[in-house]
């Protein structure tokens, strides 16, 4: 699709589609109307200006205009039998853009829509004469039709149209403008305000509510303005306007959350805020903050609604689990870690492989958490906590923004339960919430006087908790043209993150759960599900589906297998040059409790290292290492003006043995002796020779999380440091 | 038009489209529920996949036990409103095994105006009692990249095949309302086959011949026998197949398929067993330079000898007529009832382009005949096009300044959009309406530079011409062999290709794909069929010319670079439709992209607005990471750009090696060595001559400099199969030489 659509959509994904999930256009009838009755609203100088700003004259394309209007329905309706999604609030979009060069006209050269969009399409020439497109010429898009075979019938699911601009010409404006009307029951926005596709001479976006049914909520970010507020009759208009916004530059490792100015807008129409909190706002202020009080009452709702779940659900079957007496015995923290594993195990593999329906995610896994705490007479708290991506607590407008785990204190020491997946641990704080600040809620079974709220920061790690360890041993072959390597690999912390999952997604563990499970009489049917053709696909030969049982099995384990080697393999080829891959072997795939850390070998033979040069040669031994990190363009090397971000504090060490060739002898390994020590991290190399052998260090350190622009030099000091070994070469003489 | 061609290959050579995407669960995602329960499989049905399995490359997901594609030519009268009374029933017979478990099977026809497509029914499983069952499918418009809209629909049936050995049959139909556009039909498949049987039906009343293509070293038995399908279920014995009636589908007659035995029928079939999958390749040519196929060609026919056997016959079609008469009739009547108010009156329901009979297409004068009449269809008014042709050439002097200012103004200000809609895919739209939408495909375009120039009084004409993606000339009467047309400009006896679509390319300067194509020009009720000139490798020319100086590190000089040919139209279009912000970085961003190895600064060119001169460049390089100063020795690695060394080809392969154009690169590097040291060895020089391409690397050892010097040609831009085996070992000697360093001793 061509970048008009792109951009309209960008466009409307900013200011439209972040409505929420239910939306539904109530009306599909075309009338311009109140379309036009919006455009002779839009007196601003902007929406008649013709010239580009001389600060955008070298600019492919410039939004001259851009305005983005939610009216709220005259009378928001509830819900009724006859009319279950009565329309709540209208969207208005206009955009003029001035196309100054053929990439522009490219870009804009056609559009989709649906038949039936309220839209309009005008194209202003250079001498002020306009051209209306007649959408009519537009053509269908990609519709799809169902036939019914036994009727002869054809459904018709959408219909897309499209159309190709005619007539344009660099220095036209294309002038866009739709009415949409909406029946869901909030509009919610994240809007960056300084980071457009295409500089912008002029926005304005405006919300216009009925006074005294709707609350809004609005916060900003960074920087960006606040809205205005106007009182006019029964309705009140708040807007943000802006002038002269350049367009954004994208810029490596740059997070728009933390350093771009944005708001975060949510209103909520009609009755529908009580679905949220129990009691009403303060009518017609705008809200830009959720007390104490909107919180707790927010956090009993929701874990006592969910706890109801789990009472009747999950938590009965695991009782079956704690009836063993191996159980009893445990000590507390034993207990709740075996308890941790059958919630994490369950969660994950219930939905996937058997008839049993009581998996689910999230809070009815912490119910049973805090029930068996209950049980054990352990004390916990609640913490509500936010990915550090979105915005501090204290910021946080929408309540959906909250994520929910427990904390429980055994021997001095807190446990942190933040996630039920395939590959997590009981104390794993995924970096994202690592050093933030997080709610904890007391009291919350208790009567209301007993509840409490109070503020900690969550936990944080350092270099040494994020560990990348990498050994290899390497040896030429006699006749020196590939080089074998032995590597094996240690991750732990958040580096072991991708990896643990890497590394299990591929292992079948599904048949110890399903013997635990069966053992205990837990499920009923315990057939993983690549057993699931059965009866119905071979009729009642029971011997011949229990032979094809067991050759599906075969096949499926010999798939997983061999999928799982070409992805180690396929990493491995995106390193190195590699001739044969030869072998992979999981030495932990880290979802033990005793051993967290993921760890396997591998053994593949490389070329391209050793090059004739005369009588001797250049080993390209920087090739050993694989690929570091490094930043090539020059966009991306020059001219930083945003902060950069490193997700969490991490180490990586290579130690590399390389067994040096007979009759050979290494000459210029000082070069491999390498030491950059700066705010941001360190990288460090040495090299020697030890009994035939060249012994290879390299310690990388990087800290997280926000970096000023100004020490991207640092940054990349360390990233160069790293390039120059990869692109070592010593002579073997 | 192009498009609208290969368009036709799709629907009319039929190269089945199965999509065999794995839909193994994975963990971590939820389960898929399977919808094909019924699917029965016995133990004979594993053991033969199991056994199937072991003669194919693991990721064989179907086996075809037979593919049978029967085209059966009738007469109808009633078609010879549209031209052309003979028209074809396709019928496909399928049989498919599955060689895993969860696979997911998707079977894609497309069909048009031309072609009324009749459904899918399948047959799942072995079990003795299961039959043929109409399946519902999903019909969506035809999308691809280059054509805006197609009226094209394509209709899909997918369903889940769960268990290894699953048996699935498919029969499904069409009705080709002319036999102009069944133009071809393929022997391969993406998947492989035990038996593909490609059988026709010929009434003696028709002339038809077949052209094999591509049958070199495939065992294609072809005989005059009819073919007998072995599937006591199949549908074989349909009689009827939908036509769509005006105005969309609600009104339908049906054409009786002939009975069998009333009149001779003459076969010939074609079988070939034992198939091999084919798999898209990396550079690969259009499929009709390597795959095997026929050309089928609908030549002439015997009217009296045909018209007995008329389906429907005369009478019926003009009672059928006199039906549908009615109905618009009393539609238009209903719609004037609901529009009385506003007192508009439908006087008409909404009429088609109506062409005159044509006739089959026996020679190169009918094709002709056929092109000219379409072409005839456009209302061309030049007279909005007369202003613009004068101010645009109205500084131009001499004829040929004039044309170029023309061609060039239709380049630069005429957008490719590509609509083909029934017999718009081959009109030409009129000037007027490309002119003033700005917009058009390479028939509008070729015929708006026509008509600007006829309004100067030059002779333009329409040119239709097969692009180097067709393995066709004009020996083959037949609409299969063009997918392009231009414009050619006679001017003192010479002749200019006029490509609109071909940005930013100079007069008298033809595209790689145009070069060496016949074309047939327009005159009108005559023709002429010419040859676009085949330029040498020369035309593509990339040179660079450089003297270097070793530093510890690095080294560095003064690049001066001459692009010619394609290489100097593609930096043309990155230019001059890069965004206005970004122009000042195109030239560098491709002489350095983004290569921590070479650094280019200082650039300056020649003018990059003037299509007609080739670009020459000079700029500062410099080139660090292929330098080694060491124990009193510098090792130096001379080449930074190291071309074509990973373009090892697999011998297997199936298809030709097609790259987009010639090539020829010539550069000479000098490398100054400082004082004090001296060349002690340097890399073996290389000298390959091949019919089809060419690698000269030569070192120079001249005291104070050494100077490196390569020539690269590929002669046509193609490296034939039968070359794999020296092109390997050229590259295997390209790819050996690069790693080899200089050596320089103090």
């Amino acid at each position: 699709m061509k970048l008009f659509l792109k951009n309209i959509q960008v466009f409307i994904f900013l200011l439209l589609i972040t409505v929420g999930n239910s939306f539904a256009q109530s009306d599909n009838k075309k009338d311009l109307k109140k379309l036009h009755d919006l455009q002779n609203e839009d007196t601003e100088p902007a929406f008649k200006e013709f010239k580009t700003p001389k600060e955008y004259a070298n600019e492919s394309m410039v939004m001259m205009a851009e305005k983005f209007k939610i009216i709220q329905s005259k009378i928001s309706k509830k819900p009724t039998t006859n009319n279950p999604y009565p329309e709540q609030y209208a969207a208005y979009a206009r955009i003029r853009v001035k196309l100054n060069d053929l990439n522009a006209i490219e870009q804009y050269s056609d559009f989709s829509f649906q038949e039936g969009d309220e839209i309009e399409i005008k194209i202003v020439k250079a001498d002020g004469k306009i051209t209306e497109i007649d959408l009519k010429d537009a053509v269908d898009g990609e519709n799809v039709k169902t036939s019914n075979s036994y009727y002869n019938y054809y459904y018709l699911s959408s219909k897309k149209k499209k159309i190709a601009l005619k007539n344009l010409e660099i220095g036209d404006i294309v002038d866009f403008s739709s009415y949409y009307k909406y029946t869901n029951y909030y509009y919610e926005t994240t809007y960056f305000t300084n980071l457009p596709s295409m500089p912008i001479v002029y926005l304005k976006n405006e919300i216009l509510v009925n006074k005294n049914n709707t609350a809004v909520f609005f916060k900003n970010f960074n920087g960006a303005k606040p809205l205005t507020k106007k009182t006019a009759g029964k309705q009140i208009q708040y807007a943000f306007e802006s002038e002269m916004i350049n367009k954004r530059k994208d810029e490596i490792m740059s997070n728009d959350f933390q350093s771009d100015p944005y708001f975060r807008l949510i209103v909520y129409f009609n009755t529908t805020y009580s679905y949220v909190f129990e009691t009403k706002p303060k009518k017609n202020d705008l809200i830009t903050k959720l007390d104490n009080k909107d919180l707790l009452e927010y956090a009993v709702k929701t874990v006592k609604s969910s706890l109801f779940s789990g009472k009747n659900g999950t938590s009965s079957n695991y009782l079956q689990f704690l009836k063993l007496d191996d159980v009893y015995n445990l000590s507390d923290e034993d207990y709740m870690k075996k308890y941790y594993v059958i919630c994490r195990d369950n969660a994950f593999l219930s939905d996937l492989a058997f008839n049993f329906k009581e998996q689910s995610y999230g809070l009815p896994q912490l119910t049973n958490f805090m029930e068996h705490l209950g049980r054990r007479d352990i004390p916990y708290e609640v913490i509500m906590f936010a990915s550090k991506h979105v915005s501090p607590i204290k910021d946080i407008i929408d309540p959906d923004d909250f994520l929910w785990g427990l904390r429980y204190k055994l021997k001095g020491k807190y446990y942190y339960i933040t996630s039920f997946n395939s590959n997590s641990q009981i104390n794993d704080i995924s970096e994202i919430f690592e050093n933030t600040d997080a709610y904890v809620i007391q009291g919350i079974f208790g009567p209301k006087s007993k509840l409490k709220i109070s503020t900690i920061t969550m936990p944080t790690s350092t270099n040494e908790n994020n560990v990348y360890t990498i050994n290899i041993d390497a040896n030429f072959n006699s006749t020196l043209d590939s080089l074998k390597l032995n590597v094996k690999t240690e991750t732990t912390g958040y580096q072991s993150n991708f990896d643990r999952f890497n590394l299990i997604k591929n292992n079948n563990y599904f048949e110890e759960y399903v013997k635990f499970l069966n053992d205990r009489k837990v499920i009923k049917k315990s057939k993983p599900f690549y057993y699931f053709a059965g009866e119905n696909y071979y009729g009642a030969k029971k011997e011949f589906v229990l032979k094809e049982e067991e050759r599906i099995k075969k096949d499926y384990y010999d798939n997983l297998n061999k999928e799982k080697k070409e992805n180690v393999e396929k990493a491995a080829k995106e390193e190195y040059y590699v001739l044969k891959y030869e072998k992979y072997e999981s030495l932990n795939d880290g979802r033990s409790i005793k051993n967290p850390n993921p760890a396997w070998k591998e053994e593949f033979t490389i070329g391209n290292t050793l090059k004739p040069a005369g009588n001797n040669n250049v080993f390209e031994i920087g090739h050993v290492l694989g690929e570091l990190s490094k930043v090539n363009s020059n966009d991306d090397r020059t001219n930083r003006t945003k902060p950069f971000f490193i997700d969490f504090n991490k180490t990586f060490t290579m130690k590399v043995n390389i067994k040096i060739p007979q009759g050979k002898t290494p000459v210029g390994l000082e070069q491999l002796n390498v030491s950059v020590n700066n705010s941001i991290g360190s990288i460090t190399s040495t090299a020697k020779v030890e009994n035939g052998v060249i012994v290879w260090n390299l310690t990388k350190k990087l800290n997280g999380f926000r970096h000023e622009a100004s020490k991207w030099n640092e940054y990349l000091n360390i990233t160069d440091a790293g390039t120059q070994l990869n692109n070592a070469k010593i002579l073997f003489k | 038009m192009k498009n609208r061609f290969l368009l036709l290959a799709l629907l009319l050579t039929a190269v089945s489209c199965i999509n065999t995407n794995r839909f193994y669960p994975k963990h971590g995602t939820t389960m898929t529920r399977f919808s094909n329960l019924n699917a029965y499989v016995n133990e004979a049905d594993v053991t033969n996949a199991i056994k199937l399995k072991k003669k194919f490359p693991a990721e064989t997901e179907f086996f075809a036990d037979y593919i049978v594609k029967s085209y059966e030519f009738d007469y109808f009268a009633d078609n010879l409103k549209r031209g052309n009374p003979i028209g074809v029933f396709e019928e496909n017979f399928e049989k498919y095994t599955t060689l895993k478990d969860f696979v997911k099977f998707n079977k894609a026809e497309y069909f048009n105006d031309q072609i009324n497509f009749d459904g899918f029914y399948i047959l799942m499983g072995s079990n003795k009692n299961a039959d043929y069952f109409k399946k519902d499918y999903y019909i969506t418009n035809y999308q691809s990249r280059g054509i805006f809209y197609s009226d094209a629909k394509q209709a899909q049936y997918n369903t889940d095949l769960t268990v290894m050995g699953t048996n699935l049959r498919i029969n499904y139909s069409s009705y080709i309302k002319d036999a102009k556009y069944l133009t071809s039909a393929y022997f391969l498949e993406g998947f492989p086959q035990k038996e593909k049987v490609i059988t026709l039906a010929i009434p003696s009343y028709l002339t038809v011949e077949i052209i094999e293509k591509n049958f070199e070293g495939f065992t294609i038995e072809k005989s005059n026998k009819k073919y007998l399908i072995k599937d006591d279920k199949a549908k074989t014995d349909k009689t009827t197949i939908f036509v769509n009636g005006i105005n969309g589908n609600k009104v339908r007659t049906s054409i009786s398929k002939r009975k069998e035995g009333k009149e001779k029928l003459n076969y010939i079939t074609y079988i070939l067993k034992d198939a091999p999958a084919i798999k898209n390749e990396r550079f690969e040519p259009g499929y009709s330079h390597n795959l095997p196929h026929i050309v089928i060609l609908v030549k002439g026919i015997n009217f009296e000898m045909a018209k007995p056997f008329s389906k429907p016959t005369p009478k019926e079609v003009i009672k059928e007529e006199e039906r549908l008469a009615e109905i618009e009739k009393e539609a238009a009547k209903e719609a004037n009832k609901l529009l009385a108010k506003s007192k508009i009156k439908v006087t008409a329901v909404v009429k088609k382009e109506v062409i005159k009979p044509v006739p089959l297409i026996a020679n190169v004068n009918d094709l002709y005949a056929h092109y000219s009449q379409i072409a005839n269809m456009s209302k061309n008014d030049t007279s909005v096009l007369v202003e613009k042709v004068k101010s645009i050439t109205k500084d131009k002097t001499t004829d040929l300044d004039k044309i170029e200012a023309i061609f060039y103004w239709v380049q630069d200000n005429i957008r490719y959009v590509a609509f083909e809609n029934g017999i718009a895919a081959f009109k030409p739209d009129n000037c007027q309406d490309v002119f003033n939408k700005r917009y058009g495909d390479c028939k509008g375009m070729a015929n708006l530079l026509k008509n600007m120039l006829t309004v100067l009084g030059y002779d333009a004409r329409l040119t239709w011409i097969g692009t180097k993606h067709l393995n066709y000339d004009y020996l083959t009467p037949s609409i299969v062999i063009n997918n392009h047309m231009i414009c050619t400009v006679l001017l003192n006896g010479k002749k200019y290709y006029l490509d609109g679509t071909e940005s930013f390319i100079g007069i008298d300067d033809y595209a790689d794909r145009i070069q060496g194509r016949q074309v047939m020009v327009e005159n009108g009720k005559n023709f002429s069929i010419d040859t676009i000139p085949d330029l040498p490798a020369d035309r593509n020319l990339r040179m660079r010319n450089a003297v270097f100086t070793l530093n510890e590190n690095v080294f560095e000089g003064k690049m001066y670079e001459t692009i010619k040919g394609e290489n100097k139209t593609d930096i043309l279009r990155a230019f001059h439709n890069a965004p206005l912000d970004k122009k000042d970085n195109v030239i560098k961003d491709i002489l350095d992209p983004d290569d921590i190895d070479i650094d280019v600064s200082n650039i300056s060119s020649t003018d990059l607005s003037n299509r007609r001169i080739d670009i020459n460049l000079n700029y500062d390089l410099t080139v660090s990471n292929h330098l080694l100063t060491v124990d009193n020795s510098i090792f130096l690695k001379p080449d930074f750009n190291r071309e074509f060394s990973s373009y090892k080809v697999d011998s297997a392969r199936f298809f030709d090696l097609q790259f987009d154009h010639k090539l020829n690169y010539a550069y000479d590097l000098t490398y100054n060595i400082p004082a004090g040291y001296k060349v002690a060895s340097v890399p073996p020089n290389i000298s390959i001559v091949n019919p089809e391409f060419s690698l000269d690397l030569k070192y120079e050892n001249l005291g104070n400099r050494i100077k490196y010097t390569k020539s690269m040609i590929f002669k046509n831009g193609k490296i034939s199969k039968s070359n794999f085996k020296q092109w390997n070992e050229m590259i295997e000697k390209l790819r050996a030489n690069y790693n080899q360093y200089i050596v320089i001793n103090k």
